[in-house]
């Protein structure tokens, strides 16, 4: 190279400098300053911050709409772990070997949802739950089942469970995408070997497919994870705003809440601290149980 | 023959399955057309005929014209900021050797796991204090520098397989690091570089969380933010709310319909290279 090391330095100070300034301020630096404030008793708009110390962690244990939140939080992690991956990796696996021309609309329809706003998600699914002319419960007057129609978001142990479904809904398209890529990449010949060895289908994709594209299954689930304790608040808002009677409440609705309804800053950040060391230690305990040693035949 | 029938079961649950999935969207638009009245009577049925009186009427009760100005103007600058700065970070990143190089790698790669509600107090604070809330850089500035991560790792995993003896041509031909930045790596990555774009776009036109906490002034709010009044406000005019989110959901889906083979290639390259 002509130029010289200080040049050199310049470019990448110019390249690199802006992105980490704007990543630690906007990023970072949060971190640090909700967990100075998670110490704090404040209404945000007032000058006057109160130091409590530890008081609003003690208020965050003795809190009995906590710990609902956070079951809400993983038993929406869980159904839509369970419900997407089992869902995308049938029709990834089907669309990838059954070899049909209608393979490229079939991606485009499962990817729809993904290019819609969750909210508007939201407001269309609470329409399909809509107890006299929703889709849901017309259907299942349509097939005679009247008795199991309900007002599902208006009912205290329906509304969580009906939240899955239009996630499910919205989320299995990219998924889709990711273990199709995955499959893609798998060599024919490890099929060839062992339709000669005479494995069934079954087998084939239980000692071929899954273990070759587990590098996909991680990630995918992973992703699922992280999105889903990040994003679960805007499909609560949406469709339940936290009822009824605090049923469907998770803890970034809640977190909401209390610092922009109620006004409780202090408190506010001592939930957004909760939520970051439950996902960080969320996303480590995954990473070790679904560590593999890379499978290469 | 046992092969046969099993396949014909897989083929009819995909045909059932992205019926499902299509069908939402279809009784979006259908009913859009319809009047209340139709609404009621026959909710999933073919509109009788089409009226665009709940399209006007959308456009005006949640001022969707101003919606939809706040949003395009902040989804283009926050996709080109992205695109430009994740450019710039992913040619240092892939090209050159430097100290803190593995720092930064990792740097980056955490703020992947940040959750977005840890970030909310205290960034309503730290604007509030700046005086950034309810301006278009409240939404444009924090949407890119989560987007970042995502738009760095995409595209240094594409630069790191572009040939390096490109660039030796072009330090011979006398380029310095901003042509071949410019002349060299940015026209080669433009495959990469659209992924991201059209990512960000997606995301950035969609995102609501922030647009809630941060935006207040009427005059400043995002599409969804607009049509999150739909929610409960409206919620008994089915036709009205059905046509407000057509209005908003069309954009995305001619984009989508335009670029989906760019989208479906940028998903799988970026799933097989993550």
């Amino acid at each position: 190279m002509v130029q010289s090391k200080k040049q050199k330095y310049l470019f990448l100070a110019f390249c690199l400098v802006p992105t980490f300034i704007m990543f630690a301020i906007f990023t970072l630096y949060p971190l640090f300053s909700g967990l100075y404030y998670s110490f704090f008793d404040w209404s945000g708009a007032s000058q006057h911050k109160e130091f409590v110390g530890l008081a609003n962690y003690i208020s965050l244990l003795k809190d009995a709409i906590i710990p609902d939140t956070i079951i809400h939080d993983y038993f929406l992690v869980a159904t839509k772990v369970i419900g997407i991956m089992i869902l995308a990796m049938f029709f990834a696996v089907a669309l990838t070997q059954l070899k049909i021309k209608e393979a490229p609309f079939y991606r485009i329809v499962f990817f729809f949802p993904n290019i819609m706003s969750v909210v508007v998600i939201g407001i269309l699914w609470t329409f399909i739950y809509n107890p006299n002319l929703g889709l849901i419960n017309s259907g299942l007057e349509f097939l005679g089942l009247e008795s199991f129609a309900k007002p599902w978001l208006g009912d205290e142990n329906w509304a969580l469970p009906s939240l899955v479904l239009p996630s499910i809904w919205a989320g299995i398209g990219l998924f889709l995408l990711m273990l199709m890529g995955g499959i893609a990449n798998v060599s024919k010949s490890y099929y060839e070997a062992a339709e000669i060895d005479g494995a069934s289908q079954w087998q084939q994709f239980w000692k071929v497919t899954l273990p070759l594209v587990w590098p996909q299954i991680k990630i995918s689930v992973l992703y699922i994870v992280i999105t889903t304790l990040n994003g679960s608040f805007i499909i609560v808002q949406v469709m339940t705003g936290g009822g009824p009677n605090n049923a469907t409440h998770v803890m970034g609705s809640y977190l909401y809440q209390q610092a922009f309804v109620q006004y409780n800053f202090g408190y506010g950040a001592t939930i957004g601290v909760m939520i970051l060391i439950l996902s960080l230690l969320t996303v480590l305990i995954l990473q070790f149980f679904m560590r593999r040693e890379k499978v290469e035949y | 023959m046992k092969f046969h029938l099993f396949k014909g079961i897989r083929i009819l649950f995909l045909a059932v399955f992205s019926l499902m999935m299509i069908y939402p969207l279809y009784w979006l638009i259908t009913s859009a057309f319809k009047t209340n009245k139709e609404f009621f009577a026959r909710p999933h049925s073919f509109p009788t005929n089409f009226s665009f009186e709940n399209f006007t009427r959308a456009w005006e009760v949640a001022d969707l014209g101003t919606a939809m100005m706040n949003s395009t103007i902040v989804t283009i600058t926050a996709t080109a900021l992205t695109v430009f700065l994740g450019a710039l970070t992913a040619y240092v990143l892939s090209r050159f050797t430097f100290k803190l190089k593995a720092f930064l790698m990792v740097f980056f790669l955490l703020g992947m796991l940040i959750p977005i509600h840890s970030t909310l107090v205290p960034l309503f604070t730290m604007m509030d204090q700046i005086g950034l809330l309810d301006t278009y850089w409240a939404l444009i500035l924090p949407y890119t520098a989560f987007e970042l991560p995502i738009a760095i790792f995409l595209t240094v995993a594409y630069m790191s397989s572009i040939p390096k003896e490109l660039e030796e041509a072009a330090v011979i031909d006398g380029n310095g690091y901003w042509g071949v930045f410019f002349r060299i790596m940015l026209p080669l990555s433009v495959p990469a570089l659209s992924t991201v774009a059209i990512l960000s776009f997606l995301r950035y036109w969609n995102e609501f969380v922030f647009a809630l906490v941060f935006i207040n002034d009427s005059t400043l709010k995002t599409l969804p933010l607009s049509l999150s009044i739909f929610s409960d406000g409206f919620s008994t005019d089915y036709a009205l709310t059905m046509a407000a989110m057509t209005i908003a959901v069309i954009p995305t889906i001619v984009m989508y319909l335009i670029f989906q083979e760019q989208i479906m290639k940028g998903m799988v390259a970026g799933s097989v290279k993550g």
